[in-house]
C-alpha cells in the first residue's frame, strides 16, 4: 500500500498560503503530487544512504555482502511456463531445507532488491553463536555538577552509547564560538585507541554517539545549564528509551517543518488498552524556544497497531537503521511495521463541488478509533442565499448514514435536511438550530471504525443549485508487515534495540535474585539488572539464475534439497 | 518425473562499498566474510600498522589471516612507591624489574624481581597463560590477572613484545601556568623540551613554590604535570618517558620470532660452551628442527646457506 509522503506537503508548501491545495491534505493537487513526492522521498533515501556509505564508520552493514550459492547439475531441468500469447519463462525449482527438525520451503524472489533489501526476515534465532551480555548503565543518572567524580562502569560490548540528557533548560554555550552546548567523551574506542568525541546537545533528549566505544574514562559537559539539576545518563542499549528519531521523514504542516519521532503508545479502546504507534514532534515553534528547554513532545498522529485484524500489546519499539522499519516486541513475537502514514481513501471525492461556497470545517484530519470529531459548516463565499443543508457520512465499511442537527445518525434522507427558515430575510442565516446562526450548527461525531470516514455537506441554495463538500478523515491503523515468532530463549522480553553493528537485541529481565545464564566472568563482574540477547534475523529467500543453473540463497544452510520444476501451461 | 537433488551451498562474496574501502587500504575481503567483521579488520589497518618491523609483521599477518590481537593479561605493581618498576616482554621471556634506574646503574643497580620467566619452552611452567599468571603472582611485587574470555591454555608465546616504559615522542605544550601532560608516572630525568629544534627550558627547580621567575619550571613526575612561570618560546614540544603500570599485555595468535635474536636462538639451538665461558649455537633442538623443516617445505632453500 502506498503511503502519504512528507514530501507531498513540502511541495504543496510552494503554493500560496491561501490555496486549498496547500492547506488540505486530501486536495486534488496533493493527491496528484503524492506519487511523485514518494519518488522524491526514495531519492532522498538513496542520497542519504549513499552519503552514509562514503564513510567506513557510517556505511550500511546490511549491504549485500555474502550470498550462498547452490550449483545445479548440468542436466537439471526447469519446467516452462507458457500461456496462450506464446510468452515463455522458466518455472523455478522448489528448494527446501530442514531447520531444527522442521522442513521449510524457501521463498522465491524475482529481483536482487527483493532478494536482499525489500524482503522481510522470516525467523528470529538466538543460537550458540549469538551473544548474551549483562545490561548495566555505563553512567547512572548524574547531575552535571557531579560529573567529574562520577563512577563510570564498564561497557558490556563495544557499541554506540546512548546518552540521555534531562532537566536542562539552557543549551547555548556563549563562551565558545559554536555557541552550542556539548558533551565531551573520552575513552577507548573499538579501534583500541584513546579518542575523544564532542557531542552537540541542542535539547533534552536521547542521543547516540558517532564513535563506537569500548570504555569511557571521562565525561564532561560544556554549556549545559543548570548544572545543579541537569543530568546525564549513559547506556549501552536504547532499551525503553521512549522515542526514536526518524532519520528519513520529517513532520511537515502547511506552514512548518519539524523533526519526527516514533514512540510506542497505548490507547484505551472499548475492548481494552492496546499498543499504538505515536508519531511525535516537539511543541516548540522555534530553535530559540527549543534551546531554552522547551522540548516537550506531542503526538501529532496516533496509529492503532494490528496484526491480522487483532490489536496488539507490545513492550518496546526500535527503528531499524537504513530501512526505517519499526520493530516491535510482544511476549512471544516480533512485529515489523512500516514507519509511514497511510494515504486516505479518496474514492468518490470527485463528487465534491469545486469551489463550493459552504464547506466543512474540522479541527483536525488525523484520528484514532474512538475519538470524536467536531464538524461545523463554514460559509466562505456568502454570495447566494442558503435554502437548506444536509450532513451525511460514508463510513470505512461503506455504509452511508445521514446526521441530524444533534450529530445523531438517521436513515431519513428527507428529514435530515436542515431548513434555513429565514433565508428570505438574512443572507447569513440564521438556521433552524439553537438560536441558530451558522456558527451554532456544530456537532461532535464519534469515529468508531478504522479507515477513512467521508463527511458530506450538501447545501441547497434558493436558486435551486446544490453544492456538495466532502472531507475525508482518517482513523489511523496499521497492519504489521510481518510477524516473527520468538524462540523460548527470546520470549517475554522487556525491550528491543539495534546496536552499532545493526544487530537486534532483546532485553529480558527476570525476578530479583534469579540467576542469569551468563558467562562466568560477567556474573562475577556485574551487578546486573537484566540481560540483552542478540537476535539473528534470518531471511529464507532464494534467487534463481536460470541461464547459469545457479541458485542464490540469503542464508547459509548446511544442505538444501532442490526439486526440478514441471511445465506449467495456462490457457485462457 | 521431477528429480530431487541434495546440494551444499557455498559462500560467494558480493562486492559492496566495504570492498571499495578494502581496495583503498590494500585489504581484500576474506572468502565468506560478512560486512561487520570486514569493517573491524578495515579499522584495524589504521590502528595496528603493518610494516617490515617485527610488530608490523605481526599486525599485518594477524589481520590478513582474519585473526585478532587480544588483551591477554594485566600486570600491576604492588611494591614500594619509591621504586621505579618495569615490565619487559621480549622474544622468549618476561622480565620483571622492581626498580629500574635510568640515570646511573652504578649508584642504584636495576633490581630484577626473580629470574626472567621463560614463556617459550614447552616444559616451562609459564608456557601457558595460566602458568604465566601463577609465575608472576609468585614474584615479590607483581600481580597478574587473566583477562575475560582468555583461556588459561592460551600460549604465553603469543604475547607481543611490550615494555611498560614508553616514550611520549612529541606533546605540544599549551601557554598555561599548569600544563597537564597526557601521561602520569613520568620517569625523572627523561623530560626534554624543544622549540624549532632547539632545547629550551634549562632551569628545573625542585618544587612548585620555587617557580617564581621566567625560565624556571617544575615537573610533578607522579601526576604528569608541568608548572612553568612562562613558556620561553612558542610551539614547544615536550618529550618524556613514562611508566604504564598496570600494563595490559596484548597477544596475537601469530607468533613471530627471528633467528637473529640471541634470546630465541638460545631456546632452539644447543648451547655449546666456548673457551672463555661464552656460548655459541650448536645443532638445532626439536623445536628448531620442526621450524626449519616447515620453512624448507615452503621456500626452496638449503639451511645454512
Amino acid at each position: 500500500m502506498t503511503h502519504r509522503s512528507w514530501a507531498t506537503q513540502r511541495i504543496a508548501n510552494r503554493l500560496p498560503p491561501w490555496s486549498d491545495a496547500r492547506v488540505l491534505p486530501f486536495s486534488v493537487v496533493q493527491q496528484i503530487v503524492n506519487p511523485m513526492a514518494t519518488a522524491i522521498e526514495d531519492l532522498y533515501h538513496y542520497v542519504s544512504d549513499g552519503n552514509s556509505n562514503r564513510f567506513l564508520s557510517s556505511a550500511n552493514l546490511d549491504l549485500m555482502d555474502v550470498a550462498y550459492v547452490v550449483r545445479l547439475p548440468n542436466d537439471f531441468q526447469f519446467g516452462m511456463y507458457q500461456n496462450d500469447i506464446q510468452t515463455q519463462k522458466y518455472v523455478a525449482p522448489t528448494v527446501k531445507t530442514t531447520i531444527d527438525g522442521k522442513q521449510i520451503t524457501l521463498n522465491l524472489t524475482e529481483t536482487v532488491e527483493d532478494f536482499w533489501y525489500n524482503s522481510l526476515p522470516t525467523r528470529a534465532i538466538h543460537g550458540s553463536t549469538e551473544r548474551r551480555v549483562p545490561v548495566k548503565t555505563v553512567l547512572d543518572t548524574t547531575v552535571l555538577d557531579d560529573l567529574e567524580d562520577a563512577v563510570i562502569n564498564e561497557i558490556a560490548l563495544p557499541t554506540r552509547l546512548v546518552i540521555t540528557i534531562s532537566d536542562c533548560s539552557t543549551f547555548v554555550d556563549t563562551s565558545r564560538r559554536t555557541e552550542v552546548s556539548f558533551l565531551m567523551l573520552t575513552g577507548m574506542t573499538e579501534r583500541g585507541i584513546e579518542e575523544k568525541e564532542a557531542m552537540m546537545i541542542p535539547y533534552n533528549g536521547v542521543f547516540l554517539t558517532k564513535k563506537i566505544w569500548k570504555s569511557l574514562s571521562k565525561v564532561e559537559s560544556y554549556g549545559l545549564q543548570p548544572r545543579s539539576t541537569g543530568s546525564v545518563t549513559i547506556d549501552c542499549f536504547a532499551f525503553n528509551k521512549g522515542r526514536e528519531i526518524d532519520k528519513y521523514q520529517i513532520y511537515v504542516t502547511p506552514f512548518q517543518e519539524k523533526l519526527l519521532y516514533h514512540k510506542l503508545g497505548s490507547h484505551d479502546f472499548t475492548e481494552g488498552t492496546y499498543s499504538t504507534h505515536q508519531q511525535m514532534t516537539v511543541t516548540a515553534n522555534s530553535l530559540g524556544d527549543l534551546y531554552n528547554g522547551n522540548d516537550t513532545l506531542e503526538a501529532v498522529r496516533e496509529i492503532e497497531l494490528m496484526y491480522n485484524g487483532e490489536n496488539l500489546l507490545l513492550y518496546d519499539i526500535a527503528v531499524q537503521p537504513f530501512t526505517g522499519r519499526i520493530f516491535a516486541v510482544s511476549d512471544d513475537a516480533l512485529y515489523i511495521f512500516d514507519p509511514y502514514t497511510s494515504l486516505c481513501d479518496c474514492t468518490r471525492m470527485g463528487r465534491k463541488t469545486p469551489g463550493a461556497s459552504m464547506i466543512i470545517d474540522v479541527d483536525k484530519y488525523d484520528f484514532i478509533r474512538g475519538e470524536s470529531v467536531t464538524l461545523r459548516p463554514y460559509w466562505r463565499k456568502p454570495s447566494k442565499r442558503i435554502y437548506k443543508n444536509r450532513w451525511s457520512v460514508r463510513k470505512p465499511d461503506g455504509t452511508v448514514a445521514y446526521i441530524n442537527i444533534d450529530g445523531v445518525e438517521s436513515s431519513d434522507a428527507v428529514g435530515a435536511w436542515i431548513t434555513n427558515k429565514t433565508y428570505m430575510a438574512l443572507a447569513f442565516g440564521p438556521f433552524d438550530s439553537d438560536d441558530g446562526e451558522i456558527d451554532k450548527q456544530s456537532f461532535n461525531y464519534t469515529l468508531t471504525q478504522r479507515g477513512t470516514y467521508q463527511f458530506i455537506l450538501e447545501t441547497h441554495y434558493t436558486d435551486d443549485s446544490v453544492e456538495k463538500d466532502i472531507v475525508p478523515l482518517q482513523v489511523h491503523y496499521k497492519e504489521a508487515l510481518a510477524k516473527i515468532d520468538l524462540p523460548p530463549s527470546l520470549q517475554y522480553g522487556d525491550g528491543i534495540a539495534f546496536d552499532a553493528d545493526q544487530k537486534l537485541w532483546i532485553l529480558r529481565r527476570v525476578g530479583e535474585g534469579q540467576p542469569y545464564d551468563l558467562p562466568y566472568a560477567y556474573g562475577q563482574k556485574y551487578n546486573i539488572s537484566g540481560c540483552a540477547y542478540e537476535v539473528k534475523l534470518a531471511t529464507d529467500n532464494m534467487l534463481v539464475d536460470f541461464t547459469n543453473k545457479v541458485i542464490y540463497l540469503h542464508e547459509n544452510y548446511g544442505s538444501v534439497s532442490v526439486t526440478e520444476s514441471e511445465d506449467w501451461v495456462v490457457t485462457r | 518425473m521431477a528429480r530431487t537433488f541434495t546440494l551444499s551451498p557455498e559462500a560467494r562474496n558480493i562486492p559492496n562499498t566495504f570492498d571499495y574501502f578494502g581496495m583503498l587500504l590494500g585489504l581484500p575481503r576474506i572468502h565468506g566474510e560478512k560486512n561487520t567483521d570486514y569493517r573491524k579488520r578495515l579499522w584495524d589497518v589504521y590502528v595496528r600498522r603493518a610494516n617490515a618491523t617485527q610488530d608490523g609483521l605481526i599486525n599485518g599477518i594477524t589481520r590478513e589471516l582474519g585473526l585478532k590481537q587480544f588483551e591477554a593479561l594485566t600486570i600491576s605493581y604492588n611494591g614500594p612507591s619509591t621504586n621505579s618498576p618495569r615490565v619487559i616482554v621480549h622474544d622468549t621471556e618476561i622480565e620483571l624489574y622492581s626498580n629500574w634506574n635510568l640515570i646511573d646503574e652504578s649508584i642504584s643497580p636495576n633490581a630484577m624481581d626473580g629470574d626472567p620467566i621463560d614463556i617459550f619452552t614447552e616444559t616451562s611452567d609459564a608456557y601457558y597463560i595460566g602458568g604465566l599468571v601463577e609465575a608472576i603472582n609468585s614474584s615479590e611485587y607483581f600481580i597478574a590477572s587473566i583477562e575475560n574470555n582468555v583461556s588459561e591454555k592460551a600460549l604465553s608465546a603469543c604475547l607481543v613484545d611490550q615494555d611498560s616504559r614508553k616514550w611520549q615522542e612529541s606533546e605540544v605544550l599549551k601557554p598555561l601556568y599548569r600544563n597537564i601532560l597526557q601521561y602520569k608516572n613520568i620517569v625523572p630525568g627523561t623530560v626534554t623540551f624543544s622549540s624549532n629544534g632547539k632545547d629550551v627550558f634549562y632551569s628545573h627547580v625542585s618544587s612548585e613554590a620555587d617557580v617564581i621567575s621566567a625560565g624556571k619550571y617544575y615537573v610533578d613526575y607522579e601526576n604528569g604535570m608541568l608548572i612553568s612561570y612562562s613558556l620561553p618560546a612558542k610551539n614547544i614540544i615536550c618529550r618524556y618517558m613514562y611508566d604504564e603500570l598496570p600494563i595490559t599485555l596484548m597477544a596475537s595468535p601469530v607468533v613471530l620470532h627471528e633467528f637473529g635474536s640471541s634470546y630465541f636462538r638460545s631456546k632452539v639451538f644447543e648451547q655449546v660452551m666456548q673457551p672463555g665461558g661464552t656460548y655459541e649455537d650448536g645443532l638445532p633442538l626439536d623445536t628448531a628442527t620442526r621450524y626449519i623443516n616447515e620453512l624448507i617445505t615452503a621456500v626452496p632453500m638449503l639451511w645454512g646457506n
